[in-house]
């Protein structure tokens, strides 16, 4: 039994949050897809954009200084972990993964400490419904899904078309020739964790009126982010955005069948099996049974 | 000369801490029961990370695939703690050759992702069937369906716990100890250190891998069986990221000898972090703390930095 009545409404949702989705994983697509870093932190910077937001809201001021709080907040605390911690061992993997597994679990209390462990909400600041074809939306959260699709786009034009892709790149493939060519690599990823960590808490102030916020909410975002990653084509800015609206469809069709636990249990698995079939990671030639 | 005296100190640490107990407070001896139940699974995951150097993200899903199968057994089927264990590892085994197959099929980082992926979504379908696994709150098992109460007419539920913990950590113990001393253990550790010549020697290094994450794969649901009948509870948060990356501290921490490491290490973690708990959730702070701070010894620690050579993705 298909509902089909409520099919338009899954369609557009689907790709609102397929947007809001690829926006996130953006952050992600840059530290990890282009310059190889595996940070776990990346949700917990999610989390840190949407307390920010919370507390601002809290203390009275309007929600639009959250969007320009949030994004300095979570791109402050990106720089920092890089330069205090993960540039003390050139990024070498396994301990860049135990640092940042440590840090994730540290930020999750300091966040339980701010906002203690009951979920808060965040009131949009205007929030027409909108009237479409058979069915009625909320005008904030298409907002946000436009706010999110248009600077998606714009990263992807900046990383792909720009000097500072070329530099991301350059400096993760062979960083002693990057720098041998004179240039400062250690700079380079720094611009990199700022620019990551800024738009992954824009993108938490963004859709902070519609979730919940809640100091265990980045665990979820960050294996989401991976998942999109990883579908999309590690170190690909379009792939992520198209797995992302993909995803989001997914997602929506499939909470139209079953629960959206679920479809998103589902949606992992989907990753997984894509990961294993592609062998990503794997050395060329001999994996036999 | 020094593979004998930790062969040795592996023997000599079920007797020491068999010795210890009576002289313990009570709160400490209920402490080291849960702490000696969960360095069961501190060995198992040394199997992986120690012996062939895969760092999992996602033990947590083996430890609770082991107590979800003895605790939903021992709820629904028959409450016989015995048969309840066998399944408990049972099942563990099972998802850790499915586990296994999977993920020792990619390598580097997406080892990593992969492990954390897939117990992320065995912690949300757990979430997602909540009318029979209770989901985060849990299921409470009757009493006559536990080791202790099994044991009630011989022991008090505190000795029962702490030495039917002590007995099946012993057995770990010798298992282990043999295991590295063997020829499967000399294979481990040779792949960790360098996968490409034992490749270039003719040995099938995935079978090898799948082998090993298997051991440890039934080693952690043993431990995860043993905490659902020795205290009667199951719950969807042992499932959980936090369960997962304990075990990586716990290893590293308890240094390159993995015939007492694993013990030494989880001890040394679980009663620091008891001592943090008047902080705010100070556990989980100090395993925090803890995983940052070894991020930069392994700089230091020449056996540490082996073990993560594999995540280097160099294999």
């Amino acid at each position: 039994m298909f509902p089909l009545e409520h099919l338009g409404l899954a369609l557009f949702d689907g790709l609102v949050n397929g947007s809001v989705m690829a926006f996130i994983a953006l952050g992600l697509t840059i530290v990890f897809g282009i310059m190889n870093v595996v940070n776990l932190t990346h949700g917990e910077l999610y989390m840190l954009g949407a307390l920010t937001c919370w507390l601002l809201v809290q203390s009275m001021l309007p929600y639009a200084s959250a969007l320009i709080v949030a994004p300095l907040v979570s791109g402050g605390v990106a720089v920092i972990i890089n330069m205090l911690i993960l540039q003390r061992f050139g990024h070498e993997p396994g301990q860049t993964i135990l640092a940042t597994f440590g840090l994730l679990l540290i930020l999750q209390q300091v966040a339980l400490a701010i906002m203690g462990p009951a979920p808060r909400s965040v009131q949009a600041p205007f929030n027409p419904v909108i009237e479409l074809a058979g069915f009625s939306y909320s005008g904030f959260k298409l907002v946000a899904g436009l706010v999110s699709i248009s600077i998606s786009l714009l990263v992807w034009l900046v990383v792909e078309g720009s000097r500072l892709g070329s530099l991301l790149r350059a400096s993760q493939e062979n960083r002693m020739m990057a720098e041998s060519l004179g240039i400062d690599t250690n700079r380079v990823f720094m611009v990199g964790f700022a620019l990551a960590g800024a738009l992954v808490g824009f993108a938490g102030a963004l859709t902070s009126p519609f979730r919940q916020i809640h100091f265990l909410m980045g665990f979820d975002a960050l294996a989401m982010s991976f998942v999109v990653v990883v579908l999309g084509g590690v170190g690909r800015v379009g792939g992520t955005i198209t797995a992302g609206l993909a995803l989001g469809l997914l997602e929506s069709l499939t909470a139209l069948l079953l629960t959206p636990t679920l479809a998103r249990v589902l949606t992992v698995a989907l990753a997984l099996l894509y990961i294993v079939a592609r062998r990503l990671g794997a050395p060329r030639g001999g994996w036999r049974y | 000369m020094r593979v004998k005296i930790s062969a040795l100190a592996a023997l000599v640490a079920p007797l020491a801490l068999a010795a210890v107990y009576p002289l313990l407070p009570e709160y400490q001896r209920a402490l080291m029961s849960r702490v000696l139940i969960l360095s069961i699974y501190s060995y198992g995951y040394a199997v992986c990370f120690q012996m062939i150097g895969l760092m999992s993200l996602g033990h947590a899903a083996l430890f609770a695939s082991g107590m979800y199968g003895a605790g939903l057994y021992a709820f629904y089927v028959s409450p016989d703690p015995l048969a309840a264990l066998l399944v408990g590892v049972a099942a563990s085994t099972l998802l850790s050759i499915l586990f296994g197959l999977v993920s020792t099929r990619v390598g580097g980082s997406y080892f990593m992702i992969g492990t954390l992926l897939a117990s992320q979504a065995l912690y949300l379908a757990a979430l997602h069937f909540n009318e029979v696994t209770g989901g985060e709150q849990g299921l409470v098992l009757k009493k006559e369906a536990t080791i202790v109460g099994a044991l009630g007419p011989l022991l008090s539920e505190l000795d029962a716990r702490y030495f039917t913990s002590l007995a099946a950590l012993t057995i770990v113990i010798v298992c282990v100890t043999i295991l590295s001393h063997s020829r499967l253990g000399r294979l481990f550790h040779a792949l960790r250190d360098d996968e490409g010549k034992l490749e270039a020697l003719g040995y099938n290094t995935s079978a090898l891998k799948l082998v090993a994450f298997t051991i440890s794969g039934a080693l952690s649901g043993a431990s995860g069986a043993l905490q659902a009948l020795l205290y009667g509870y199951i719950g969807a948060g042992y499932a959980g990221i936090l369960n997962s990356v304990e075990p990586v501290l716990w290893v590293l921490v308890g240094g390159p000898y993995i015939q007492v490491g694993p013990l030494l290490g989880c001890l040394a973690v679980n009663l620091l972090s008891d001592l943090a708990r008047g902080l705010l959730r100070g556990h989980v702070l100090t395993v925090g703390a803890g995983l940052v701070a070894f991020a930069f010894a392994t700089g230091r620690l020449r056996w540490a930095y082996r073990l993560l050579g594999v995540s280097r993705g160099r294999g």
